[in-house]
């Protein structure tokens, strides 16, 4: 028995946010249902595409967050879907949503009215701002959280505006939050005297309290009213960042107790010199010329050398050090190869296409058994398995009719 | 009345740095009695502090975390003072123990026989090392479940490899997708995205595995390669990557499937970020500036028509911003449904009005870090009040744990003593406070 099956969750409302928070579900063996509006959930239109072509089933990002699901159309302006999706939600264990602060409410889909047929269901809300508060209901996105609740500011150079992380790093983020608010909440319904909880999670929150440095800086601040930005970001000389080699970058982040296993690695007598020195009055640190004196060391002994091989040398100093690769370059990484973690799965349509692998692993855990649903093609099958549960067969919507 | 659903779990934690420590704040938020475990003879670096007593002159040169103890002074314990350990230590019980020391391990494993779950996030070679592989604990306790958060998992060239979040970030394709647009890595500050997308996974599986020992009544081995999660987090690049040869450059503050920047305001380094994804976001983008005259041409009314002209959109934006304060900016467009906001420092957060409406901060007590606000819980909900407790010191759970609940008599705590498990912080080797 895998490792989430008997689980039933539903999703609704969409976007990246909840499709990964129930992905999280759906790949560990959870009975995933997605619903989506006739015009199809909004990650179907987000690029990259495989091929290179827009089309509902083609978005990389809708193929990789909904692996594992069923896909059922529902036209929640509808009135009649409305009462189908009732009766879906009355069997869902967990309910994840992300319409706006009182959307569901007003069609009479909120939490107290499901929770009137399903006593004991998770209803899992994720919203930009949360239920309430003085900006509950504005619109939020990937760089709004991380602007808002990141520590967006110390994050680029000081002459240059301050940089995003990439791609949808915050949303993703939310969305692997709001799965372990949802595992939190189901425990305590599944108690023998449990009850349904309702679950504010959200975009602003999501990074205030997990994001990166930034819980630490917030501390800071309540413990030294400072702030970290661009400038304060950089006080150290101590290598921190890409540096160049002969064919590209490496990371790297000097630490002071890591300090003897660079100087161990590179072997020069000067930079030995020098950090004697720093061992002397540390405050040398502080000073912009050590730290070109300790580039000036550091760079012709990287540039003589390939990343990998800068890598190998200063990892086998237990000098944490690495090569910094795009997406391209991983894929054909040994380390990962080894570890089988890229998946191909075939779709039926699109054809074979390369996932990332799992999250985590335990046994009869993490699989991709089917690829990405195509719009509404559980609408019927899944709506026929509620006909005992109050809906008539031949009130089945359009969608699923066709 | 339900109660949280980690009560009566109880939680073995020798976590370092951030990744681990956050697992095991979330199980403890949920309710579990967590035991973190420090070993008083080795300083675990960037974990309680950078350095165990930083002086004035290490302070000051060691970044923004050099100096975040309270009121900026070390005091007399630094490693219960400092922000980046504070902040995740909330309710845990601390206790200490030297388990390269024979009688320190047959501590842990008594210790085991009486906890549930045991986390752990050190170099992947460290737990064979102490003699705590997954056969001795399963061993000690079938019911045990046993969370390993090597960066790169186990098994692979790279497994044994040393580093933080950045250091694997970038081995990974993460660092590459980020940072300026047309610029070369060497602008690319190190962020440390990998401790809190793997904190949050760590304890949903947990938590799952927990759900199955219910049923099974077997604790199990969890390992969590956390780089390997948090490549999820731009999962669509790989599959582009692989399907397409795509290469995915950095895109500074811009976004694939909108108009997005981040816009200079009134004053000095304030800024603000906007999204224009839909036809709806741009109309409302265009009423907020009062429908300037440049922004009124049919090129922008489709999604392509607005892409292709996005540098016009940023200059014409970013002039109109920069008359206004940023929190000013960001109401006017929200009121028409603009997704935007403020880039806030930790100042603006600590003052937010939303933020304090939500009753986010809330003050916490702590042994030697005194009474301050804390960044609160990472949700909230209708169920059962989360936990919310002090933080406690180094040791300070010492006896409870060793007399009240393994039960030891005195003369065995008085052994543990004196064989060096026992103390308020990190020590020289003659036993004083380093």
């Amino acid at each position: 028995m895998r490792l989430l099956e008997g689980i039933r969750v539903v999703e609704v409302g969409g976007g990246l946010p909840v499709s990964y928070a129930t992905k999280m579900f759906a790949d560990f063996g959870a009975d995933v249902i997605k619903v989506e509006p006739p015009e199809g959930d909004v990650t179907r239109g987000m690029a990259p595409f495989i091929g290179n072509e827009p089309g509902p089933d083609r978005s990389a990002v809708y193929l990789h967050t909904n692996t594992n699901k069923r896909s059922v159309v529902l036209d929640l302006a509808a009135e009649a879907d409305r009462t189908r999706f009732a009766a879906l939600a009355a069997t869902a264990d967990v309910l994840v949503e992300s319409y706006a602060p009182g959307t569901l409410d007003s069609w009479g889909l909120g939490f107290d009215a499901l929770r009137g047929r399903r006593p004991r269901l998770v209803m899992v809300s994720i919203t930009p701002f949360g239920q309430n508060g003085p900006y509950a209901g504005y619109e939020g996105s990937e760089v709004v959280y991380y602007g808002m609740g990141g520590p967006m500011l110390g994050n680029g150079t000081p002459d240059a505006e301050p940089v995003k992380l990439g791609g949808y790093m915050s949303l993703y983020h939310l969305g692997n939050s709001a799965a372990t608010a949802a595992m939190g909440a189901l425990m305590v319904a599944e108690q023998p005297d449990g009850e349904g909880v309702h679950v504010d999670v959200n975009g602003l929150e999501s990074q205030l309290t997990n994001a990166d440095r930034r819980t630490t800086f917030l501390l800071n601040y309540a413990y030294n009213h400072v702030s970290t930005d661009r400038v304060s970001a950089l006080l150290s000389a101590l290598p921190n960042g890409p540096y160049p080699t002969a064919d590209g970058y490496v990371q790297m982040v000097v630490t002071m107790p890591w300090v003897p296993r660079m100087l161990a690695a590179i072997g020069d007598p000067e930079l030995n010199d020098l950090f004697a020195r720093v061992a002397q009055d540390p405050t040398l640190l502080a000073q912009p010329e050590t730290k070109e004196a300790i580039d000036a060391s550091l760079y012709p002994w990287l540039l003589d050398r390939t990343k990998q091989e800068v890598m190998e040398i200063a990892q086998r100093h237990k000098w944490p050090v690495t090569a910094l690769k795009t997406p391209v370059e991983v894929l054909e990484d040994e380390h990962f190869k080894q570890r089988g973690f890229f998946t191909p799965v075939e779709h039926p349509t699109v054809g074979r296409v390369v996932h990332p692998g799992a999250p985590f692993h335990v046994a009869e855990g993490w699989e991709l058994r089917t690829s990405a649903p195509y719009l509404g093609q559980h609408t019927e099958e899944v709506l026929g398995e509620l006909t005992g549960d109050g809906v008539a067969a031949d009130s089945l919507s359009p969608a699923a009719q066709q | 009345m339900a109660s949280l659903p980690l009560t009566g779990i109880r939680v073995l934690d020798m976590t370092v740095v951030w990744s681990g420590p956050t697992v095991t704040m979330l199980l403890s938020d949920l309710g579990a009695e967590v035991i973190r475990i420090d070993n008083p003879w080795l300083f675990p670096s960037s974990t309680r502090g950078m350095v165990a007593r930083p002086n004035q002159g290490q302070m000051a040169t060691m970044g923004p975390l050099g100096s975040a103890y309270p009121d900026g002074d070390a005091g007399e314990y630094p490693w219960d003072r400092h922000a980046m350990f504070n902040w995740h230590a909330r309710g845990k019980r601390l206790v200490t123990l030297d388990l390269r020391q024979p009688s320190g391990r047959e501590v842990f494993l008594r210790l085991a026989g009486v906890a549930d779950v045991f986390v752990e996030n050190n170099n992947v070679a460290t737990l064979g090392l102490l003699g705590l592989d997954w056969e001795t604990l399963h061993a000690a306790n079938p019911r045990l479940i046993l969370l390993r958060m090597p960066p790169a998992g186990i098994g692979g060239p790279y497994s044994s490899y040393l580093g933080f979040g950045a250091h694997f970030e970038a081995v990974a394709g993460i660092t590459a997708v980020r940072g300026y647009r047309d610029s070369d890595p060497s602008t690319t500050t190190s962020v440390f995205q990998m401790d809190p997308a793997a904190g949050s996974t760590g304890a949903f599986a947990v938590m799952a595995a927990l759900r199955r020992r219910q049923r099974t009544g077997e604790g199990e081995l969890v390992v969590l390669p956390q780089v390997e999660n948090e490549m999820n987090h731009i999962g669509e690049m790989f599959m582009d990557a692989a399907a397409n040869g795509n290469e995915n450059p950095p895109l500074g503050n811009r976004d694939r499937n909108a108009v997005q920047g981040v816009y200079p305001c009134r004053g000095v380094d304030q800024w603000l970020a906007v999204t224009v994804a839909t036809y709806a976001h741009w109309r409302g983008l265009v009423e907020a500036m009062a429908r300037p005259a440049w922004a009124l041409d049919e090129k922008f009314a489709t999604a392509e028509g607005r892409m292709a002209a996005h540098d016009e959109i940023d200059a014409g934006v970013s002039s109109w911003t920069a008359e206004l304060e940023a929190f000013e900016a960001f109401h006017a467009l929200q009121a028409r449904g603009v997704p935007a906001g403020p880039l806030m420092n930790e100042a603006a957060v600590f003052y937010d009005s939303h933020i304090r409406a939500r009753g986010f901060f809330r003050e916490l007590d702590s042994e030697h870090a005194g009474r301050h606000e804390y960044p609160g819980h990472q949700w909230s909900w209708s169920g059962p009040p989360m936990r919310w407790e002090p933080v406690h010191g180094m040791g300070q759970d010492n006896e409870y744990v060793y007399r009240e609940l393994l039960g030891m008599s005195q003369e065995e705590y008085d052994a543990l003593d004196a064989e060096g498990h026992l103390a308020r912080g990190y020590l020289k080797s003659d036993g004083s406070l380093l």
